[in-house]
């Protein structure tokens, strides 16, 4: 029930601030997060910052240009656009670093368990991903040439091709081993 | 295209949830059927496997580096409706967790590059296949990501159209598809010479898979 009521409250604010046009608000409405994230505040801050980073600086250099060129800069929007963008991506960390994001689809247990799945491969695919940017970067003392990034382009489909199969094989063995299949 | 939340007006993202929520149910009722003890961990490691090829910056000619999304690869090999729910499982962990993408921007990004680049490539790839397979393969990636490319171009450019003040200043994007159309088109056709010489090496590894599974 807690759950549904804050992904409600989560969706309506998201559409609050999609709605609101007034930087004068985001100025209030930001900190208010902040505060509400507690200790994890600093954790989020950086996330969100990490992950806007680019986008926005790249339309806002350029908007700025252009704007500047054609004599209609205007800061209000800038800052109205970036306090947007900030805002949105701090909620939906702050969102789902309280609440299960798998909770999300408990509607069916299938997709559930694909998610859940998923989620857990990606993050051990990523780690072995890691080993292999790695071992590359080890054996590189100079700049790689184009053919030696191809061939370990190559080896990591290979790889990760093999792993794809040898792990949906394991899953399949280890899901039937416990009867998952058959109480569903 | 990884697009944070905040420059989308809600006038598209609203309908793209709509539309997305259409498509997802559709297609995961389509698979469904098939969704068995082999087939739902073969989706969890697709789905792996098409974030992991989205980890991989490939170099192109002119010096520019470019990653593939595996969307047409997923798409020849398992089809269009498989590739669109592990492209969407992607997008969303990328979205959420990751921050990669936003939750506003997810549906755009899941319709366009996961259901339009699934099904161009699929169908690029089945008109073109008797001709010559490797041909058929680059170019299924190639075309589906120029036209998802071209989707987002026109999304992120009709903004400042929709969505305006009473004296005609942006709200959301403030670019019109002018500006987004050449940004975005031209780094997309090196993107889409990744996604094409991706799609012919993986093809014949996931084949592999696929009748090892």
């Amino acid at each position: 029930m807690a759950y549904r009521f804050a992904l409600i409250l989560y969706i309506s604010v998201v559409l609050l601030f999609s709605y609101v046009h007034d930087y004068r608000f985001f100025l209030l409405a930001t900190p208010f997060l902040f505060i509400l994230s507690g200790k994890d505040l600093w954790r989020i801050f950086k996330k969100t910052f990490m992950s806007v980073f680019i986008f926005s600086s790249f339309v806002s250099l350029s908007y700025t240009a252009f704007s500047l060129l054609k004599n209609q800069f205007d800061f209000e929007y800038l800052l109205l656009l970036n306090l947007r963008v900030f805002s949105i991506t701090f909620l939906t960390f702050f969102f789902f670093s309280r609440f299960n994001i798998f909770k999300l689809f408990d509607f069916s247990k299938t997709l559930t368990f694909i998610l859940v799945l998923s989620y857990s491969q990606i993050n051990i695919f990523r780690k072995y991903f890691q080993d292999f940017k790695f071992a590359f970067k080890s054996r590189t003392i100079i700049k790689p040439s184009k053919n030696d990034i191809y061939n370990f382009v190559i080896s990591v489909i290979t790889f990760f091709g093999n792993k794809s199969v040898n792990n949906a094989k394991e899953i399949t063995q280890a899901m039937n081993s416990r009867g998952f299949f058959i109480d569903r | 295209m990884h697009i944070p939340d905040g420059f989308i007006s809600p006038k598209v993202y609203i309908p793209a949830y709509i539309i997305g929520s259409g498509l997802w149910i559709y297609s995961f009722n389509k698979i469904k059927s098939n969704l068995d003890d082999k087939t739902i961990p073969l989706i969890s490691v697709l789905t792996a496997f098409s974030f992991i090829l989205m980890l991989l910056m490939i170099p192109l000619p002119g010096g520019s580096s470019a990653h593939p999304t595996g969307v047409a690869l997923l798409s020849v090999t398992f089809g269009y409706f498989t590739a669109f729910i592990s492209i969407s499982i992607v997008l969303f962990i990328q979205a959420v967790v990751l921050g990669a993408g936003g939750i506003t921007t997810f549906p755009i990004n899941a319709v366009v590059v996961g259901f339009i680049g699934s099904l161009t490539a699929n169908l690029t790839y089945r008109s073109l296949k008797r001709y010559n397979e490797n041909t058929a393969l680059f170019l299924s990636g190639w075309i589906s990501t120029i036209i998802s490319a071209l989707l987002i171009a026109v999304i992120l450019g009709i903004q400042p159209l929709i969505a305006h003040t009473s004296d005609g200043k942006p709200l959301f994007f403030p670019f019109g598809i002018d500006i987004t159309i050449p940004a975005v088109m031209i780094p997309h056709f090196f993107v889409g010479m990744a996604e094409g010489i991706v799609t012919v090496l993986g093809f014949k590894i996931l084949r592999k898979i696929k009748d090892g599974i």
